[in-house]
C-alpha cells in the first residue's frame, strides 16, 4: 500500500495545477468522496476556487495532516495547532471570506469553523451601522420596516 | 459590492452559530435577508445572568424562546443552554426544560444553570428523550427525588453542580450508566449507595465530594461502624468506577472521604495526572494508597500542602515519624511535581524535601508562591514568584546548586535552598528562583530555537491582528466618509473646489485625499445643527485634558467620531 506516496494534482480556476499528497487531499472532503466513488484520476479540477486561495487551504490541510500524524506530545502539538490556525486567519475581510466559501465548497471542516469564529469575533461588540459598514450589506429596510424588527426582538436590542 | 452576501444562507447561519442567541438576534437589523437568518441557527444560547429587565422585554424573550422551540422546521435545535439568575419565569422556564425532550429530539447539547430550575421529572425519564444528547451540563441545582439514575447510551460530557435532595443532603442512590462518556465533573453530597456506575471509556474527572461537618467527624472517629457504612461506605463504588482515567482531579473533601476506601482503592492503570486540593482542616490519610495505586503516573499537581494531621497520616507526609517514610513515593514513577499556594511555612518546606528525596523519578518540580496571602511578615514567599528545581542527572558534570537572581542575595536564596535540598545523596536539584517583577530567566530548555520561534511566531500574529483591525477600522471610516460626500451633491462639489486650490498649492498628487476636515467646515456651513453638536463635542475633548492640540491634530483625533455624528445627524435618502 502505497497510499500516502501518491500524488493528487488539483487544479485552480485559472487553470494551476497543485500537486498534493493524497492524504492532503483527502482532507477536502469532496475530494475524498471523488476518489471513494472512483473516481481514480489523478487531476481534480477545483474550477471555482482561484490559485491564491486554493494554495492557502492546500497549506492549512498539510499543517493539519503532518500535526496528525505526529505521535505523541499531543498537548503541545495541539497548542502548536491552534497557534497555527490564529495566524492562518488572521486575514483580510476580502480573503476570509474567500477562504470561508472555499472551506464551505470543499468541505474542509475545521477551516469553515476557525473562519466563521473569526467573523463571529468580529461583529460580536459591534454596532448594527459598523456590521452593515464592515461587510458591505445594503441596508433594504424602511424606517417602518425596521421599527418593525425592532419591536419584533425587542428584548435583544435592550442594552 | 455586498462582500458578506455572497456566502450562502447556510454559512452565515455558522457564522452566528457562534454568537450567544442574543448577540445572533442583533443581526436581524441589518437588511431583510437577515431578518430571519438568526432563527435558522441550531443552537438557543441563552444568558440571563445580567440584570432584571423589565417585563414587558421579558415577554418579548420568553415569547420568542417559545417561538423557537415550536417552529424548528429543518433546523432542528442541537445545543441548548439557559443560565438564568434573575426575574425569569420560572413555571415557563421548567416548562422549556420539561417539554424539551419532546421538542428537541436532535439535541447534542443541553446546559442549564439556574436555581429556579426543577427538575420536572425522574432524571433518567428525563435523558431518555434525548437520544443523540452528547454533552449535559447543570449546575445549582437540587435533586427532586432521592434516588437518581443519569443513564445515557450517547452521553459523552457530564457535568454536574448539584446541592443535594432537600433536606436530606445525600441522595439516597445514585448510578451512572453512560458507556460512552469520556469527561465526568461531579460535584454532590455523598451518597449512600452508587447501585452502577458503568463509566468504561472515561478519561478525565473531576471529583468535588461533600459532606458534612458531622460525617468528617465521623470519618476520623467512627464511634459506631454502622453509622458510617451506612451513610459514606458505598463511596469506594463510585472511586471504583473511574478507574480508567487518564486524568483525574479530586477536591480537599473528597480525598478525606478516600480515606473509607483506603482498603478498597482500585488501580488507576491509565492515570497519568493527579490533581489534589489540600485544605488545612481536611486529611491526607488516603494518599499513599492513592499514590501507590497509580502505577503510571506521570504529573503530580498539589494545591496546598498543608492539611489535618492525625495519626493515620500516613507515609506520603513526614507528619509523623516512621520507619517505612515515603515507601509510597518511592514506588510512584512521577516525573513531574507541581505545588501550589506555597506559604513558605516550615513544615511546607520539610514536606518538599521529603518529596526530592523519596520520588525516585522526578525531573522537575515547580513551586509556585500563595498569591493570595498578603502576610507582609511573610518577606521571603512574597518576592518568590516561583522555585523550579531540576533533576541533575549523574551524566550531568554541574552538581552544584545553581541560583539565579538579581533582587535576591546569593545567601538568602542559598538559606532556602537548603531547606529543600535533599539530605540522603540519591537525587541532586538544581534550583532556579523566579521572583515578582523580574524576567522569568529562561530555563536550559526554553532557550531552544523552538522557544524563540514560538515567541516570533506569537508576536508576528499579534501584529497581523492588529493591522487587520486597523485596516478595518480605516475602511469603515473611508466609507462613512465616501458616503456622506455621495450622498450630498452639494459638499462633494464644495469639497472638489478646495481640493483642487490645496493641490495647486501644494502640488500634491495622492490620489484621493480625505480632508475630513475641509469636510466638517463645510457641513458645518450647511447644517447649522451639526455645528453646534461638533462644538459641543470638542468642547468636551479640550475638557479632557488636550488644549495643547491645534485644530488639525484635533480633527485627526476626532475622525471617526466626527464623522460618525455626521452620519446620525445627516438626515437619511429618502426621509
Amino acid at each position: 500500500m502505497s497510499e500516502s506516496n501518491k500524488k493528487i494534482s488539483l487544479i485552480s480556476s485559472e487553470g494551476e495545477a497543485f500537486e498534493v499528497s493524497e492524504a492532503v487531499a483527502r482532507e477536502f472532503e469532496i475530494v475524498a468522496h471523488m476518489l471513494e466513488d472512483g473516481c481514480s484520476g489523478s487531476s481534480i479540477p477545483i474550477t471555482t476556487v482561484d490559485s491564491n486561495i486554493l494554495g492557502k487551504v492546500i497549506e492549512y490541510c498539510t499543517k493539519h495532516v503532518e500535526v496528525g500524524n505526529v505521535e505523541g506530545n499531543s498537548e503541545k502539538a495541539e497548542k502548536d495547532l491552534e497557534e497555527f490556525d490564529k495566524r492562518f486567519i488572521a486575514v483580510e475581510m476580502n480573503t476570509l471570506f474567500s477562504l470561508i466559501l472555499a472551506a464551505n465548497y470543499l468541505n474542509v471542516k475545521g477551516l469553515l469553523n476557525i473562519g466563521c469564529q473569526k467573523v463571529a469575533d468580529t461583529i460580536k461588540d459591534m454596532k448594527p451601522e459598523e456590521v452593515r459598514s464592515i461587510f458591505n450589506i445594503e441596508n433594504d429596510y424602511t424606517p417602518a420596516e425596521e421599527e418593525v424588527v425592532r419591536k419584533e426582538n425587542e428584548w435583544a436590542f435592550q442594552p | 459590492m455586498d462582500r458578506i452576501g455572497s456566502l450562502p444562507d447556510e454559512v452565515l447561519s455558522h457564522i452566528l452559530s457562534f454568537l450567544t442567541t442574543k448577540e445572533a438576534a442583533l443581526t436581524s437589523i441589518l437588511s431583510k435577508r437577515w431578518r430571519n437568518l438568526f432563527t435558522l441557527v441550531p443552537n438557543l444560547d441563552i444568558d440571563d445572568s445580567g440584570k432584571r429587565e423589565r417585563d414587558g422585554i421579558l415577554q418579548s424573550f420568553m415569547d420568542f424562546v417559545d417561538k423557537v422551540l415550536a417552529s424548528q422546521g429543518d433546523t432542528p435545535i442541537k445545543k441548548f443552554s439557559l443560565k438564568c439568575k434573575t426575574g425569569i419565569d420560572t413555571d415557563r422556564v421548567n416548562q422549556w426544560i420539561c417539554s424539551s425532550n419532546t421538542l428537541l429530539p436532535m439535541l447534542k447539547t443541553l446546559c442549564f444553570e439556574s436555581k429556579w430550575i426543577l427538575l420536572c421529572n425522574d432524571l433518567q425519564m428525563f435523558l431518555a428523550a434525548f437520544p443523540v444528547l452528547e454533552e449535559f451540563h447543570m449546575a445549582d441545582i437540587e435533586w427532586p427525588q432521592s434516588d437518581q439514575s443519569v443513564s445515557s447510551e450517547s452521553l459523552m460530557k457530564l457535568t454536574i453542580y448539584a446541592g443535594g435532595f432537600e433536606d436530606f443532603r445525600n441522595p439516597k442512590r445514585i448510578s451512572f450508566d453512560t458507556p460512552k462518556l469520556v469527561y465526568l465533573e461531579y460535584s454532590d453530597f455523598v451518597a449512600a449507595d452508587y447501585p452502577k456506575v458503568n463509566l468504561p471509556n472515561l478519561a478525565e474527572a473531576v471529583l468535588i465530594l461533600k459532606v458534612t461537618e458531622h460525617q468528617i467527624d465521623l470519618i476520623r472517629e467512627p464511634d459506631d461502624e454502622d453509622d458510617v457504612s451506612l451513610r459514606l461506605g458505598n463511596v469506594w463504588k463510585l472511586i471504583s468506577g473511574l478507574r480508567n482515567v487518564n486524568k483525574l482531579f479530586i477536591s480537599a473533601e473528597t480525598l478525606e472521604v478516600l480515606s473509607l476506601c483506603c482498603e478498597s482503592m482500585p488501580v488507576f492503570n491509565n492515570l497519568k495526572s493527579l490533581h489534589i486540593i489540600s485544605d488545612a482542616d481536611l486529611g491526607w490519610q488516603a494518599m499513599p494508597a492513592l499514590l501507590r495505586n497509580s502505577p503510571h503516573l506521570e504529573t503530580l499537581i498539589l494545591k496546598g500542602l498543608l492539611h489535618h494531621v492525625t495519626d493515620k497520616c500516613g507515609d506520603a507526609c513526614d507528619c509523623i515519624s516512621r520507619e517505612d517514610k515515603g515507601r509510597s513515593l518511592s514506588s510512584c514513577p512521577v516525573k513531574k511535581l507541581q505545588i501550589r499556594g506555597f506559604k513558605g511555612t516550615v513544615r511546607e518546606k520539610g514536606m518538599i524535601r521529603h518529596f526530592l528525596e523519596s520520588f525516585p523519578c522526578l525531573d522537575e518540580m515547580e513551586v509556585y508562591a500563595d498569591q493570595s496571602d498578603n502576610d507582609p511578615t511573610n518577606v521571603e514567599v512574597n518576592r518568590i514568584y516561583k522555585i523550579v528545581a531540576y533533576k541533575v542527572h549523574a551524566e550531568d558534570v554541574s552538581t552544584e546548586t545553581v541560583l539565579q537572581s538579581k533582587t535576591m542575595s546569593q545567601t538568602q536564596m542559598e538559606e532556602i535552598s537548603s531547606q529543600f535540598t535533599p539530605r540522603n545523596n540519591r537525587n541532586k536539584y538544581d534550583f532556579v528562583y523566579i521572583l515578582h517583577g523580574s524576567p522569568p530567566p529562561p530555563t536550559p530548555q526554553d532557550m531552544s530555537e523552538d522557544y524563540l520561534k514560538e515567541q516570533l511566531d506569537a508576536a508576528e500574529t499579534k501584529l497581523a491582528e492588529l493591522n487587520e483591525e486597523y485596516k478595518e477600522r480605516q475602511r469603515v471610516h473611508d466609507a462613512m466618509f465616501d458616503g456622506i460626500v455621495e450622498q450630498y451633491p452639494m459638499i462633494a462639489s464644495a469639497l472638489k473646489a478646495r481640493q483642487a486650490a490645496t493641490d495647486s498649492e501644494a502640488s500634491n498628487d495622492q490620489e484621493k485625499k480625505r480632508d475630513v476636515e475641509a469636510l466638517l467646515e463645510i457641513m458645518g456651513d450647511l447644517y447649522p445643527d451639526f455645528a453646534s453638536a461638533l462644538k459641543a463635542m470638542r468642547g468636551t475633548a479640550l475638557e479632557r485634558g488636550e488644549p495643547s492640540r491645534d485644530q488639525g491634530e484635533m480633527a485627526e483625533l476626532d475622525q471617526p467620531t466626527s464623522t460618525a455624528v455626521a452620519a446620525d445627524l445627516l438626515p437619511r435618502d429618502g426621509d
